[in-house]
């Protein structure tokens, strides 16, 4: 009848009962949090990415346009990246590793790849300002955007 | 098989169940980020003439929650400006053309929170534009996180 460790069995059995309890709340909880049905096809967003210039009060400010970008993991960024400025520039997505070449005043280029990474990420110009070569401008280091990938 | 033992093996394999749901149901930690950006503050209008329309660009800056927003806001209109995050405590002095000024906040709270200028259309003063209502972005907190 008293036999030893019968009492510290049921300790953890009701505590596993419990615990297995709590775990499926969680999870459905999540599951129906994240609105999470199915898998999604993943999307194509081509877009124009440009170099903006703003000017006023004497002062021009070069960025990239859109400075925003939103996407879905999974999907698949297409830019048409143009620069119509008179200086040169270079796009760089730096967490996807993807770079265009040298755009000189005029110059467009394409760069295409998969949103597989969540989280936010910096795109920027990487030509440093050099006047004599005619590169970038003043306020390089404020042409940034940034790209948002939010989970699937 | 005693009742002891057997109550043993249930617990053994409900606890590995529970184990295996919580590794299921903990989300990838993603570390927040840094979302560093321009705000300019601009406007447009008819070719060569003075802007009519004004307005924040970007339009729609979007963080998730926990990100550190750090916004350089550059007045390149010729009247004063400013600006302020309705729902968090982030707003400029007034920033006359050509002025700016940085202000850094964390996305504490999910949501949809507008920012606009807060000082009225004055034009004895050239305190904004008369398109003051119509100065408004929105800044789109993602939460959670991921």
């Amino acid at each position: 009848m008293n036999r030893p460790g019968t009492g510290l069995a049921y300790v953890a059995l009701t505590l596993s009962i419990l615990a297995l309890i709590s775990s499926l709340v969680i999870y459905s909880m999540r599951a129906r949090a994240s609105g999470v049905t199915g898998q999604r096809a993943p999307a194509t967003i081509s877009l124009a990415m440009v170099v903006a210039t703003f000017a006023g009060e004497g002062v021009f400010a070069h960025r990239w346009y859109p400075a925003m970008m939103v996407v879905r993991e999974g999907d698949t960024v297409d830019l048409a990246i143009a620069n119509p400025d008179r200086f040169s520039h270079q796009f760089e997505m730096t967490a996807y590793h993807r770079a265009t070449d040298i755009l000189k005043p005029g110059a467009s280029a394409r760069l295409t790849f998969t949103a597989d990474e969540v989280g936010a990420f910096e795109y920027r110009c990487i030509l440093p300002h050099d006047p004599a070569r005619g590169h970038c401008t003043p306020d390089h280091d404020q042409m940034r955007g940034y790209l948002i990938v939010t989970a699937q | 098989m005693t009742t002891s033992a057997l109550s043993t093996v249930v617990a053994v394999v409900l606890g590995a169940t529970a184990l295996i749901f919580n590794a299921l149901s903990v989300p990838q930690p993603v570390p927040p980020a840094a979302v560093d950006l321009s705000l300019i503050i601009t406007g447009l209008g008819a070719v060569g003439a003075p802007a009519e329309h004004h307005f924040y660009n970007p339009q729609m800056v979007v963080a998730r929650k926990g990100d550190t927003v750090r916004l350089r806001v550059m007045n390149l209109s010729f009247a004063s400006h400013a600006i302020q995050v309705d729902g968090y405590d982030a707003r400029t002095r007034i920033l006359f053309g050509g002025e700016q000024e940085t202000m850094s906040f964390v996305a504490t709270r999910g949501g949809v929170f507008p920012y606009r200028c807060y000082i009225p259309h004055d034009p004895t003063t050239g305190a904004c534009s008369p398109d003051h209502e119509t100065m408004i972005g929105y800044l789109i907190v993602l939460d959670p996180l991921r």
